[in-house]
């Protein structure tokens, strides 16, 4: 139920899943709102904070997803076409990287002076590099242009999922809603 | 008779004609941080926020016995922007303000020296100041603050400047509400004969 197996998901996996997609679309949103905010708009502080402190619960949230995945056995994909099953797994690994990247690159800039970057005033994460002035400005191109490249992944991973439900009709939807059973 | 005069012409107007004045230069001694430039905002009306442009370099030539005469020209590097807030900075660089990646360079170039009064310690500097691809006349208020020889073998000379520049006129874009329009730069030069 809560681990994973060769055919499927277990809740674990599925709840940091759908939890990290929805915080991701949301932190998406929220920083192209906040970086277009005029200097006396309420939200001129606060978007950038809670962009924070949900990025740090995304980081948090990658790393216990990929220690889960080293921890247990990987679900066997669906399908039988080699080309779309790299393509799949092209995509899952792009999406990985960008996240990581974006993630890396998010919290560079926060402690690139080296004061630590807060999750909601309750936990707060040290400096681990401080960063020149140049370093700080590549950091935040990658982090704006990456966070479109992992919309531009969604939209093919939820393409592919969509085509495996109605098209193909196998179960790869089913099995990221429905924790396996042992 | 008329080449006479003309010759005396000549020769009386040799005294008249100001010989050009020997004035020295000097490098602002940035090497040994001698020399900031400093800038303040009004934070919301409440107080103020103030920073530095960390990497600059310049020169100047000055005689004491006629300032008016003097030169100044200084570069600064506007990526170098510092108020201690990486994520302020990263915005300080950005389109909003500085755009330092089309504009990574800040010149100032005097033109005219004006002596008020009889203190010829105390002169305003007329110059082009080049910001954010925007050239405009600015004024900035000087006061020597002394100048001589240095225990190591060299001769100094040493001034502060305040002047106040527009953000709006640098087309610099971002709004910071209406208590906040303008910039005050504080300058702190010294330098050494070359």
């Amino acid at each position: 139920m809560l681990k994973d197996s060769s055919a499927g998901y277990g809740l674990i996996s599925i709840v940091i899943h759908w939890l990290s997609a929805l915080l991701i679309l949301f932190l998406f949103g929220l920083g192209i709102y906040m970086t277009g905010l005029g200097y006396y708009d309420d939200w001129y502080h606060k978007g950038p904070a809670l962009h924070i402190s949900l990025g740090l619960i995304v980081l948090l949230l990658m790393l216990a997803r990929v220690t889960w995945r080293l921890l247990n056995p990987t679900p066997v994909a669906l399908g039988d076409k080699p080309v779309q099953l790299m393509a799949a797994k092209l995509v899952k690994w792009g999406l990985y990287l960008a996240i990581f990247v974006v993630l890396i690159s998010g919290y560079l800039i926060t402690t690139a002076e080296g004061k630590p970057a807060s999750l909601f005033d309750w936990i707060y994460f040290p400096a681990l590099a401080e960063l020149s002035a140049g370093q700080v400005d590549l950091a935040g191109e990658l982090h704006q242009y990456l966070a479109w490249g992992i919309i531009a992944l969604v939209v093919l991973h939820v393409a592919g999922a969509l085509v495996h439900h109605f098209v193909v009709r196998d179960r790869t939807l089913v099995r990221m809603l429905k924790p396996v059973k042992k | 008779m008329l080449k006479k005069s003309l010759l005396a012409l000549a020769v009386s107007s040799i005294g008249v004609m100001s010989l050009p004045v020997l004035a020295d230069t000097y490098e602002i001694d940035t090497k040994g941080a001698h020399a900031s430039i400093n800038f303040a905002v009004k934070h919301l009306g409440y107080s103020w926020l103030t920073g530095r442009f960390d990497t600059f370099s310049g020169e100047f030539t000055y005689d004491p016995a006629k300032p008016e005469a003097s030169t100044i020209n200084v570069t600064i590097d506007t990526t170098s922007v510092n108020s201690n807030h990486a994520e302020r900075d990263k915005h300080l660089r950005s389109p909003d303000f500085l755009n330092v990646e089309k504009f990574p360079k800040a010149t100032f170039v005097s033109k005219q020296i004006k002596v008020d009064g009889d203190d010829k310690d105390e002169f305003d500097i007329i110059g082009d100041l080049t910001l954010n691809g925007v050239t405009k006349s600015i004024t900035i208020e000087v006061d020597k603050v002394g100048e001589g020889k240095d225990p190591w073998g060299g001769y100094r000379a040493g001034f502060e400047g305040e002047t106040e520049i527009n953000m709006k006129d640098f087309n610099i874009k971002m709004d910071l509400g209406p208590a906040s329009q303008t910039v005050k730069l504080e300058l702190h030069v010294e330098g050494i004969k070359k």
